[in-house]
């Protein structure tokens, strides 16, 4: 299914040295789908929501997300909790990539749809190892919806 | 006279029906409107020259003349007479040239006519009797106290009518009574002081007493001179003789007097605001006839004095009432200025805190007991404080207390009265005052241990005033002197003002509370949004070191890669750092989740997740007691059960390491307690192993580590109201104890 290997992946993440990380670990592991970054909670949701906003055509919708809870404008939190009305109709996983191991956070973040929730560790190469197991789960094992 | 020292059957004596007269004049007892004499004092014939015989059944104007008589009717037809003897005019009779003060009263539908002998040379003396009393009175009003006034009325009284003693007598609520001022000739023994039973003056003679101003006994060993009627007529009811001057007295108050040596008597009432409240009373030590001159001389003192004497009671009550008020506001005002209720109270020194005239006082607060003056022990105030607690009513007040508390008889020389307050509802806090039993804090009048004087000649029981005394000691044992409006009124508004004081308090205190929650929160939300940025430059700092290990070390100097790899270690470090504030303040900031929580649940899965710590390195874990259920959050008890038993793997050095959990279930709240065999605290360290992020050892011993796990725990621990301490041997191994909830 070429085309459907060919849906970018959106990354939600206003840090460029993270940005540059996950582009890194995703091209170790493998990963060869487009990417696409977005950096503030309004600019992901001018992205994934398009009924809110005039019809974008030339963007693609992504086939999965890796979305930061700590934004410049705002918390990856309100970013789940803008599009779960709309992903009732159009199904999205999202996963949470975040440094906080906050028991509370994970609890919202799955209570508001998230599909996963990676801790972010320190070092690079466990890092890049999260990164290999994540490509392994969405990319490979399991079927993404249309 | 009966034996037994009981004066009780003295009460139903009818003293008013005495039936008979004293012999210093003479009475007529008449039908109105004819003015016909029904009965006759049997000295008539003696006294005013004609007999009995030749008076009953008679007008008065066979005594009178038709003159007199017809002047006496004209004075009848204008007077009511009923409740009093009144000096109707001064009269001769046809058989005597002599002249005659005549007074009048109606009972019961008869009329009552008094005779007595006209006094010239004290009418003759009577303008001077009149500047004397003028002066007296003059005097009178500006004595500075009650005691002086009443001194300086029974010495005036004293001067005018050449009694050898005067004493001013008052009466108490129970009846009984006390000689307040007293003059007396220089050679007789003083009764100031001298308390008497309330039987002393039996109920009758209190109430004629209150019948009437003056009441003049002239010799007690006189023959009483029985009321004489028609032989003819039928048997006549009794006279109601109660505002007759000359009524024949009780055997019981002559017996009494003679007892004392006394001959003749004068008493005059002191009545405040229309009830009985003392008396004057003259003894003398030889018969002696005060003339009716003077006897008005001294009704009209005894009015004044009474007058006056209201208003200087008041005066005194009202200065009183005063002084306790300046106390309460002293009190009142030094709460103000302080923090602490019980601190403004202890510092306020004994003259304000006995200001009720009070000999004792004791402050309970919070568990801590303060005593002043005289009060029983520490642990019978205790037992007393707890006893009133279980009472609904906040005030208490009694000068019985054993009465209504009988362990107090125990301690009843010192507390005999107590006047108490609670200041709390929950607690036994409160103020009380204690005075001391009456006998311990008499003024006695010459030796109070002097045995009782019986003289059982005849086989009759002589009493004496010591006799009286001793008697009236009997039954005011365990009593104290009551307490005054003004005193219970003034506990109650102290009470009043402590209590607002608390309630402003508490109000203050809940405010700033709620300032110190809100500001934490804001503290705790800063910490949380601060350190989770910092985190993002840090993994940024992190990674690029990583990548420029990665492609450029192999052109760096050694010096230089060992550079990198300590910057990547200090970055985990800073990484470390910030996820404990993390934490720390997540403990403070969340709102804990509370339940009823099986503690040994949460110690199962905190060991299963702990497994691989304790594996490596072969921990023994042993659990002492079943851990109790308890109100509490599992996520930060499973956190703080994680920390104490990892704490006590790490900072251990034995070859057998070993973890012991328990629980003192007895107490309550129950402590829960993680012991090891581990490397030990020192004491002088305690306090600071609870600090964030300070380490007593290096910085990679034991495993390293932030040094924020037991910060974190404490926290967790207080937010549910609990405590955590420790206890330790150094090299022997430590204990942590904590509970989960408020001491009780």
């Amino acid at each position: 299914m070429p085309e459907q290997h060919s849906r970018p992946l959106l990354i939600v993440e206003d840090s460029d040295e993270d940005f540059a990380l996950t582009r890194w670990a995703l091209g170790r592991a493998g990963c060869e789908r487009p990417l696409l970054r977005t950096t503030r909670v309004d600019d992901t949701l001018a992205l994934l929501c398009p009924c809110a906003l005039p019809p974008q055509p030339e963007r693609v919708r992504p086939c999965a997300v890796l979305l930061d809870l700590n934004l410049s404008d705002g918390t990856g939190l309100e970013v789940l909790e803008a599009l779960r009305a709309d992903r009732a109709d159009r199904p999205l996983p999202i996963v949470v990539m975040t440094t906080s191991k906050n028991p509370r956070d994970i609890a919202q973040c799955y209570r508001l749809g998230a599909a996963g929730y990676l801790i972010k560790p320190m070092e690079r190469d466990l890092f890049a190892e999260q990164m290999h197991a994540f490509v392994r789960y969405w990319f490979q094992a399991v079927a993404l919806p249309l | 006279m009966p034996t037994a020292l009981d004066f009780s059957t003295c009460d139903r004596e009818q003293i008013q029906y005495a039936g008979a007269i004293q012999p210093h004049g003479a009475l007529l007892v008449l039908h109105e409107p004819a003015l016909r004499i029904v009965q006759a004092s049997a000295n008539t014939g003696d006294y005013l020259g004609l007999p009995p015989a030749a008076l009953l059944g008679q007008g008065i104007e066979r005594l009178l003349g038709d003159e007199a008589t017809a002047a006496l009717r004209a004075r009848l037809a204008s007077l009511d007479l009923c409740g009093m003897l009144l000096h109707l005019m001064s009269v001769g009779t046809t058989a005597r040239n002599e002249r005659f003060h005549l007074f009048g009263n109606r009972a019961d539908g008869l009329l009552l006519l008094e005779f007595e002998r006209l006094d010239e040379p004290a009418r003759t003396g009577a303008p001077d009797l009149y500047q004397e009393v003028h002066s007296t009175l003059q005097r009178l009003q500006a004595a500075p106290s009650l005691q002086e006034f009443l001194q300086l009325a029974v010495a005036e009284i004293r001067a005018l009518t050449g009694f050898d003693r005067v004493m001013a007598y008052r009466f108490a609520a129970d009846g009984s009574g006390e000689v307040i001022a007293e003059s007396v000739a220089a050679n007789r023994e003083t009764y100031l002081g001298l308390h008497y039973p309330a039987a002393d003056i039996p109920e009758p003679a209190r109430r004629l007493f209150a019948l009437s101003w003056l009441r003049h006994l002239p010799d007690v060993d006189y023959v009483p001179i029985p009321l004489v009627s028609a032989p003819t007529a039928q048997p006549a009811d009794p006279v109601d003789l109660s505002y007759s001057f000359l009524r024949s007295v009780s055997v019981m108050y002559t017996g009494y007097l003679k007892n004392m040596g006394v001959k003749a008597t004068l008493v005059t009432t002191l009545l405040k605001d229309g009830r009985l409240w003392g008396l004057i009373s003259c003894h003398h030590a030889a018969p002696r006839y005060l003339p009716y001159e003077t006897r008005v001389a001294v009704e009209c003192l005894a009015h004044m004095v009474s007058l006056l004497m209201g208003a200087k009671e008041t005066e005194e009550h009202y200065a009183y009432r005063l002084r306790l008020g300046a106390a309460r506001g002293q009190l009142l005002d030094a709460l103000l200025k302080t923090e602490a209720c019980d601190r403004a109270l202890l510092d306020a020194g004994p003259e304000l805190l006995t200001a009720p005239h009070a000999d004792g006082a004791a402050l309970l607060s919070e568990d801590r007991l303060r005593l002043w003056g005289h009060t029983p022990t520490e642990a019978e105030v205790r037992a007393l404080a707890d006893w009133l607690a279980t009472r609904q009513d906040p005030h208490f007040v009694s000068h019985q207390l054993a009465l209504d508390y009988p362990p107090a008889e125990r301690f009843r020389a010192v507390a005999s009265g107590l006047l108490a307050v609670r200041l709390s509802p929950a607690a036994p806090d409160g103020l009380l005052w204690f005075r001391r039993e009456l006998l311990q804090t008499l003024h006695w009048a010459g030796d109070p241990h002097k045995p009782v004087t019986i003289d059982d000649h005849d086989d009759e029981v002589r009493l004496l005033p010591r006799t009286s005394f001793a008697l009236w000691k009997e039954t005011v044992g365990g009593q104290a002197h009551p307490w005054l409006d003004c005193e219970i009124e003034h506990a109650n508004e102290l009470r009043q003002g402590i209590l607002e004081f608390i309630i402003g308090h508490t109000e203050q205190l809940r405010r700033k509370n709620t300032e110190l929650v809100q500001s934490n929160l804001e503290l705790d939300t800063f910490a949380y949004a601060a350190s989770h940025d910092l985190k993002e430059p840090l993994r940024g700092i992190h990674s690029i070191v990583q990548f420029l290990q990665d492609d450029d070390g192999d052109r760096l100097s050694d010096d230089g890669r060992q550079r990198l790899a300590t910057i990547l270690r200090l970055t985990h470090r800073m990484d470390d750092l910030i996820e404990s504030l993390l934490q720390y303040s997540r403990v403070g900031r969340i709102e804990l989740d509370l339940q009823l929580v099986d503690l040994n649940a949460v110690l199962l899965q905190t060991l299963e997740d702990l497994q691989p710590l304790l594996k490596k390195n072969a921990v023994q874990v042993r659990v002492q007691e079943a851990l109790p259920r308890l109100q509490c959050d599992h996520v930060r008890v499973a956190e703080v059960l994680s920390n104490l038993i990892s704490n006590a793997v790490k900072y251990n050095d034995k070859a057998d390491r070993q973890v012991t959990i328990g629980c003192d279930a007895t107490l309550d709240p129950p402590v829960i307690f993680v012991r090891d065999n581990g490397i030990g605290i020192a004491p002088k360290q305690f306090g600071r192993i609870f600090q964030i992020f300070r380490r007593l050892h290096g910085r990679d011993a034991y495993g390293g580590g932030a040094g924020a796990g037991l910060t974190i725990t404490r926290k967790a621990i207080e937010r549910h109201g609990g405590s955590i301490w420790v206890e330790s041997v150094p090299g022997e191994g430590s204990t942590f104890r904590f509970t989960l909830a408020r001491p009780r």
